[in-house]
């Protein structure tokens, strides 16, 4: 690190490289810090959590019985052991309470005033978080597994809502109308997620083992369906039997710079995908178990290099480098499946929500003090000592 | 790495008569990236040396392929043929993620893979029993093999008129109905005849898989092996067994492809864990295996990891 930062300072090595040396450092030493916890407030399962990208401080978790609380992550308190305080939630006697399970909650991409939140009671719910009152609500036909609002649009304010019918539903903010629809999956869309690249491309993910990718401005369909064997692209008539995995194909992430798109199925692997041909990168993560009925919530690192992806794997969670496949280490700490997980990109964190109703806080651990002179010393068996001394004083 | 899977070679020699080949002849690297460095089996190395010095069809045990339907070669005798009282599961076909347990970067071996079979130089197809289970062979051996199982039949020519046209010119796994038709004038009866043959085998409407005729027996001797297998596994003490003891005890009678054969299946398909233990005097020795129960998270570590850990499981990031 001192290397690091002296190269920086001479000007030999550009600045992003101190920056993500250490922050990979940090990744690749995440442990359970007694020192670090989360209020616990949820009474059942949290099911999503959702860090806000603009300063990284607040948190949203969305739990099994309808609950969304909020959490401030910053520590002021000036000593080392904090707990992440929960500011206000949206609890069970709550008007507005969702009536079923939250699947997803996600902060408006711009600013903290607003988060929306979907839920099995076949709603959308836009929230405004100084009132805690709902804005708008829009309403569905069937049960809502997933949700995204892009992160870099700026030209339009749809999110892309994933439900059980195989149709993928695009509300307008501004007008207030649910009217898109994009038509092409065959059963339920389990995950969806914008670019974080481009303001109008969307990957879908379905029950059917298809993803799809589109742009929403165009009407006559998806730009490209997935193919796990990078068979021929010649037409889209053949492009029916193209399937991403051999399962449900069960959560969607870009990485961070949207080049690549990784999916999960319940066939027990995720793939990586280039996500401007549509072409399988073959990377092979080995056996990735995923029994989740619903979509699985995992993540990316943001900053590092080699970057990190943080999968929920049972009981653990798994974190693999995305573009060699390897698996780094299985994050203990949950008693129960864990459902989801989140990366805080300014310190390097992650956050974990299980059914076991606690949001576990992963921090990098701390260097080890460096050994002084004096502690070298103490360490040798007096036996071994003598009684000389070569000091001028005692003679 | 390197010394490690040497060693590993050796231990896995065991009195059923396989024995990984630690040194196979240098091949033709396929053209492209250059291995990595810690692969000692790098795919083309195998591969090219199955296709070298193997005649396919002849056996160490003496016996050709002949009206028993033949089998494929194996690559540097890594499999151990059966004996030939056995019958319908003569050589068996390599599954593709038996090359896992060969060699460490799972990535590595599925690129290297693809790029042999944009090549020609081998075929994927698929076996029928999981749609994500492959068998890898050379172009020449399954071509010799088709033509050879349906050496007689009426729909010969329909099938040699395939292996011509269809299966030269695109190395796919699988072929759609407009594909057929359009470009190589294959209509509903002839594909009927192609998936009657045992040469293609249903995906999807309208689209099919590349399959090879005889799958459905070696199929069924394959999965009773595989059972079998792990159920000596399942059936041990505390569910884990040294790798060199399973090698050493006898196969049951349902394991009729050899116990080196489902051992790398088994590894392969991570259906076990298998990691390295020491003894207590610090050197590696020997290796274990648990296995996964089939439908729960890997990761289960019951015996303590002393220092390094180069199989299956993560080494603790303090590393």
């Amino acid at each position: 690190m001192l290397a690091f930062i002296s190269a920086r300072q001479a000007g030999l090595d550009d600045p992003l490289r101190l920056r993500r040396a250490e922050s990979t450092r940090r990744v690749l030493s995440l442990e359970l810090n007694k020192d670090r916890d989360v209020e616990r407030i949820h009474g059942s399962g949290v099911n999503t959590l959702d860090i806000e990208p603009v300063e990284g401080r607040y948190m949203l978790s969305g739990g099994s019985d309808g609950v969304i609380v909020l959490y401030d992550l910053e520590n002021f308190s000036r000593k080392p052991c904090y707990t992440c305080k929960a500011i206000c939630s949206v609890g069970r006697s709550h008007p507005d309470v969702h009536k079923f399970s939250v699947e997803t909650v996600q902060w408006y991409p711009r600013d903290t005033g607003m988060f929306t939140s979907s839920s099995f009671d076949k709603t959308l719910k836009i929230w405004d978080t100084n009132t805690l009152q709902p804005a708008d609500v829009f309403n569905f036909e069937g049960t809502v597994y997933s949700h995204h609002m892009s992160p870099v649009a700026t030209k339009h304010c749809l999110i892309a809502v994933g439900t059980k019918s195989p149709k993928v539903q695009l509300c307008d903010l501004k007008s207030g109308s649910c009217s898109q629809i994009l038509q092409g999956h065959r059963q339920e869309v389990l995950a969806v997620a914008w670019s974080p690249r481009h303001e109008y491309v969307l990957a879908t993910a379905s029950a059917d083992s298809r993803v799809k990718l589109w742009d929403v401005r165009r009407a006559s369909g998806c730009l490209i369906t997935l193919d796990q064997y990078n068979g021929e692209k010649s037409k889209a008539s053949s492009e029916a039997a193209n399937t991403a995995h051999n399962g449900r194909v069960n959560g969607l992430c870009f990485t961070s710079d949207g080049l690549h798109l990784l999916t999960i199925g319940t066939d027990d692997r995720m793939r990586l995908w280039n996500s401007s041909s549509g072409e399988n990168t073959l990377v092979n993560y080995g056996k990735v178990c995923n029994e989740s009925r619903k979509g699985l919530k995992f993540t990316t690192s943001t900053g590092c290099d080699p970057e990190f992806a943080f999968v929920p794997y049972g009981s653990t969670i798994a974190v693999y480098t995305i573009y060699s496949g390897e698996l780094i280490t299985m994050l203990r700490g949950h008693y129960n499946t864990v459902d989801c997980c989140v990366f805080q990109p300014n310190f390097q964190e992650l956050y974990s929500g299980s059914k076991d109703c606690n949001i576990l806080a992963w921090v990098p651990a701390l260097r080890e003090p460096m050994p002084d002179e004096d502690a070298a010393k103490q360490r040798l068996n007096p036996a071994f000592e003598d009684g000389w001394s070569s000091s001028d004083d005692e003679g | 790495a390197e010394d490690q899977l040497r060693g590993e070679g050796d231990d896995r020699d065991g009195p059923a008569g396989g024995s990984l080949c630690a040194n196979p002849p240098v091949p033709p690297q396929p053209h492209g990236a250059p291995p990595p460095a810690d692969l000692q089996h790098p795919e083309g190395q195998e591969a090219a040396a199955a296709a070298g010095t193997r005649p396919w069809g002849c056996r160490r045990t003496g016996q050709t392929g002949g009206p028993r339907g033949g089998g494929f070669g194996s690559p540097v005798s890594c499999f151990p043929l059966p004996s030939p009282a056995v019958r319908g599961c003569a050589a068996p076909p390599v599954l593709k993620h038996q090359l896992y347990s060969l060699v460490r970067d799972r990535t590595a071996v599925d690129r290297q893979l693809s790029r042999l079979k944009d090549e020609g130089l081998i075929r994927l197809f698929q076996l029928g029993f999981d749609s994500d289970v492959f068998g890898v062979a050379f172009t020449q051996d399954y071509t010799a093999k088709v033509l050879q199982s349906v050496a007689g039949k009426e729909h010969a020519g329909t099938v040699r008129r395939f292996l011509e046209t269809a299966f030269a010119s695109c190395p796919e796994l699988s072929y759609d109905n407009g594909r057929m038709l359009r470009d190589f004038g294959f209509r509903d009866p002839d594909i009927t005849q192609l998936v009657n043959a045992g040469v293609l085998t249903v995906r999807d409407a309208g689209s099919w898989w590349l399959a090879v005729p005889g799958a459905g027996r070696f199929v069924k001797c394959f999965i009773k092996g595989r059972k079998a297998v792990l159920g000596m596994i399942q059936k041990a003490k505390y569910k884990e067994i040294l790798l060199s003891d399973l090698q050493s005890r006898r196969a049951p009678s349902a394991v009729k492809l050899g116990l080196p054969y489902h051992i790398h299946d088994l590894i392969g398909a991570q259906l076990v864990d298998w990691y390295v233990t020491h003894t207590r005097a610090g050197e590696r020795t020997r290796e274990s295996w648990l296995p996964a129960p089939l439908l729960s998270p890997l990761g289960l570590t019951l015996l303590p990891e002393p220092g390094e850990n180069p199989g299956v499981l993560p080494h603790h990031p303090s590393d």
